[in-house]
């Protein structure tokens, strides 16, 4: 594999979005994920293989450590963004070249709830995955779920709630979801520090997730 | 070190303290059973009765005395990396405690008389887990009992490299024993500056040394191996009631042994320590981890640290009894207020029941509370970048600060624990990952050590050395 793609993937790793990047001293100065994905384009390198075998495989050690207990949370979503910050240099030449475009996930605090911590760090989660997030924010009425499902057709809806008063809010959501026959097109995920297991099946829910770690391997568990 | 550390007495008690010690030494003074440490002492200055073998201390021989004492004590291990120094404004040390006679079996769970391979067993884990520096003696009850000082030492010097605290039986034992420690080091010199093991002795409180402890002491000083003594006042009984007396009798009893050894042998390596306990009432005995016990721990630290300068050494992990939980929360106290205190050696890593007994489990979970003490003692820092008032303008409200560089750069310093034995995971998913306690966890641990763990053997003929000195040993004392 060429260099430039192996330090595409090793400052994915390293979370060095670009250049300034303060986080590893011995690498300051040094170009980071958006100047060598600039070079890669530059030189003409094929799209697929600087996602797969740079960005990508990057990532792809980012979430084996992480597994292994070897490195945390603001570690991976650093990575993610550095990431985040290739793909969006590739986005116009992915169109080009016809990739199929990732996975869309639509997730909101239901009605009543303010609370965004949580379902926040998921969508950050699930975006590193290379998940397409619509984030539709806090307090979210019924209806503005349904609307969004029928307009952006996920494959994922992620329920979120703090408030064990709001918790009857994801029940009517997924019930207005069936009644409108829009269970088989879409898989329903439910979190937030109250809900448990057994709460989200009996509301039920096609998913659970104690944290933002499993809810990325859930989704993905959904979506096969 | 935190800064500034706790102040459980104001200047002033501390003042008095120090006069109270002073007074007790020059007014009642110490029952020295030894006369040529008395001969010694009279010729320095002391007024002695040598028919009483009373030793009245003056004060101006005591505080002469202090001045000229050394502020660092070297912990040393087999090699540099396993060093442990102690040292004002450095973060502190711990050692496992000394003289257990019990060893909790990390398979069974039983509480049973200690084995030379529970020892071995130990010795591992000492070697493994990287908050515990030195280590000290178990008293195993399958090897000859005259010399099992001597078979307790070959071991800890075989199968670990950390700092060996180490009691000998009698005078005879300690020169089989400096035998060894030289056999390692290879010249007297070498063992001087590097002394792998530190020796103990006991004032049997109040006031009294023992004939056969002051030779130890003496031989000891000769070879410069830094000597701890071991005073145990136990408030109610061996020391007035109130901890003020307690610490005034301790501390005297402490600085007259420091007067003989620095006497006989000046600029003997000595820590600044004592470790009163507190008597139950109602049976007798001895108690280490009350909350008297904690704030004794934390006045031992601050006269050292404050008013002699000393790095202090406390009792900062015991704890009475053999139940888990309860173990826990005394440790945590001491600890707390110990390391809150200043002070320098934390003692008792794996010691449960009043240091009779000796856990692998408990070893490893003190270990995890060390490491959650290390992160209280290093305290909160206060500056530019810690105020972090560019990363909150970045992020603004409603942002979240995860996925910022400056949370990854202190994350990887450290800033925020992470436990390897304790689970702080909520009930669900603790459960889905097979709902283990905390002994549970630690005892697995423990296996993997043993497991994968391997201590380096010391060379070949060091090794025969130890075996011919342990062999003579035991053809002469027992």
């Amino acid at each position: 594999m060429s260099d430039l793609l192996k330090a595409i993937a090793e400052n994915v790793i390293q979370g060095r979005s670009d250049k300034q990047s303060p986080l590893v001293k011995d690498m300051a100065g040094a170009p980071g994920v958006k100047e060598l994905t600039e070079r890669a384009i530059k030189e003409g390198m094929d799209v697929e293989d600087i996602i797969n075998k740079g960005l990508l495989a990057g990532m792809d050690v980012v979430g084996k450590r992480f597994k292994n207990d070897e490195i945390f949370i603001p570690e991976v979503l650093i990575s993610a963004e550095a990431l985040g910050v290739g793909m969006e240099l590739l986005k116009p030449l992915i169109v080009e070249s016809g990739l199929k475009p990732t996975s869309k996930v639509v997730i909101g605090t239901v009605k009543g709830d303010l609370h965004d911590i949580g379902k926040n760090l998921v969508s950050m989660m699930l975006q590193g995955a290379q998940f397409e997030v619509i984030d539709l924010g806090v307090d979210i009425s019924t209806d503005s779920f349904i609307d969004s499902i029928k307009k952006e057709k996920p494959k994922i809806l992620g329920l979120s709630c703090l408030l064990t008063s709001s918790m009857h809010e994801m029940k009517t959501v997924i019930d207005a979801v069936k009644k409108e026959n829009l269970q088989n097109q879409v898989k329903i995920m439910v979190g937030g520090a109250p809900v448990t297991q057994d709460y989200a099946s009996r509301i039920g829910a096609d998913g659970f997730a104690e944290d933002a770690v499993i809810a990325v391997d859930r989704v993905k568990e959904l979506i096969k | 070190m935190i800064k500034p550390y706790l102040r459980l007495l104001s200047g002033d008690d501390l003042k008095k303290i120090h006069e109270a010690s002073l007074s007790i030494l020059e007014n009642t003074g110490m029952l020295i059973d030894h006369q040529e440490a008395r001969n010694m002492l009279q010729e320095a200055g002391a007024n002695v009765d040598h028919e009483k073998k009373i030793v009245k201390f003056p004060p101006e021989l005591v505080e002469e005395t202090l001045k000229n004492m050394d502020r660092t004590i070297l912990h040393a291990g087999r090699d540099p990396e396993y060093d442990a120094v102690l040292k004002i404004g450095e973060d502190f040390c711990t050692r496992t405690a000394g003289g257990a006679t019990s060893y909790i079996d990390l398979k069974t769970g039983d509480y049973r008389r200690a084995k030379i391979s529970d020892l071995e067993e130990f010795a591992t884990l000492v070697d493994a887990l990287p908050n515990v520096n030195a280590v000290g003696t178990l008293h195993c009850g399958d090897i000859p009992e005259q010399t099992a000082d001597i078979h307790c030492l070959q071991t800890l010097l075989e199968k670990q490299r950390k700092n060996i605290v180490h009691n000998a039986f009698t005078v005879k034992n300690l020169e089989y024993m400096i035998e060894m420690m030289l056999a390692v080091r290879g010249t007297k010199e070498k063992l001087k500056e590097r002394p792998l093991v530190h020796t103990i002795i006991a004032v049997l409180s109040p006031l009294y040394m023992p004939e056969d402890d002051i030779d130890q002491l003496i031989l000891a000083g000769k070879y410069g191996i830094p000597t701890g003594v071991v005073i145990m006042p136990s408030v109610g009984s061996a020391s007035p009631i109130t901890l003020a007396g307690t610490l005034a009798q301790g501390n005297a009893e402490l600085l007259g042994s420091i007067t003989l050894a620095q006497v006989a042998n000046p600029g003997h390596p000595i820590p600044y320590f004592f470790e009163p306990t507190v008597t139950e009432m109602k049976s007798g005995d001895s108690l280490m981890g009350t909350p008297e016990s904690a704030m004794l721990c934390a006045a031992i630290a601050q006269l050292g640290i404050e008013f002699y300068g000393f790095p202090p050494n406390g009792i900062g992990l015991m704890s009475d009894g053999a139940i888990c939980e309860q173990t826990l929360f005394q440790k945590a106290c001491n600890g707390v207020m110990q390391c809150l205190g200043g002070g320098s050696l934390l003692i008792a890593a794996g010691a449960i029941d009043s240091v009779l007994a000796i856990s692998p489990i408990q070893l490893v979970i003190d270990d995890e509370i060390i490491g959650m003490l290390h992160r209280i003692s290093r305290g909160i820092e206060v500056n530019d970048d810690t105020l972090a008032l560019d990363i909150i303008d970045k992020v603004g409200p409603r942002g979240s600060f995860l996925a910022q560089a400056h949370t990854v750069l202190h994350l990887r310093e450290g800033d925020l624990f992470n436990p390897h034995i304790f689970d702080w995971n909520k009930r669900d998913k603790w459960i889905t990952r097979g709902a283990k306690g905390l002994e549970q966890r630690a005892r697995e641990k423990a296996m993997d050590i043993l497991k994968n763990h391997k201590v380096d053997p010391l060379p070949d003929n060091v090794l025969k050395e130890l075996r011919a000195i342990v062999k003579k040993a035991n053809d002469t004392l027992v």
